[in-house]
């Protein structure tokens, strides 16, 4: 049995990154050679199983690790993303042309 | 225990494969969401043809997924410039 995992790096100050589903938190726990625990999350999405972690890289505090096994069986919420924000992706995606 | 084996049925064997993605800050939802989400390639996303694709050479991750109707509406939407760009 195979399962594939994402371990996210991203520099950010804050531990929660915004991916665009709901998670409830289940676990937390301190690990080995690491100041920050590392907290397990699962997806709320009733009959979806996949699951993150979160934690703090242990070499580099200014980096956050998300790490997702699974795959969603549902489609991303469509919030009321705010068109300022929309707009502001589509500004640095324009940078990237 | 005694000596000799005791079975305990077949033995599993889980197999996790971690690939590390590097983001920054802005692009994570979509990255994240391409390669977890619903719809996404188990092949992984090199294997996967942009749906929008009009020729052109593959960009960032960021607004792929929009189609040039959903494009268009945002335009017409949106509000004055001034109001955008306000401190």
């Amino acid at each position: 049995m195979k399962h594939r995992r994402f371990a996210f790096q991203t520099r950010s100050q804050v531990d929660i990154l915004d991916d665009g589903y709901r998670w409830r938190k289940y676990g937390e726990k301190s690990v080995k050679n690491n100041k920050f625990p590392r907290s397990y999350y699962r997806c709320s999405y009733r009959g979806c199983n996949v699951k993150k972690q979160i934690q703090r890289h242990s070499k580099d505090e200014e980096i956050v690790v998300t790490t997702y096994e699974g795959t969603h069986s549902h489609p991303v919420e469509k919030t009321s993303e705010s068109f300022e924000q929309i707009l502001r992706n589509h500004h640095i995606y324009s940078l990237t042309l | 225990m005694a000596t000799g084996g005791y079975s305990r049925g077949p033995v599993k064997v889980v197999i996790i494969n971690t690939q590390y993605v590097e983001t920054d800050a802005t692009s994570f939802k979509s990255v994240v969401q391409k390669l977890t989400g619903k719809d996404s390639d188990t092949s992984g996303p090199k294997a996967q043809r942009n749906r929008h694709d009009k020729g052109g050479t593959e960009r960032s991750f960021l607004m792929r997924d929009l189609s040039f109707k959903e494009f268009d509406r945002l335009l017409r939407e949106m509000p004055p410039i001034n109001d955008l760009w306000a401190e």
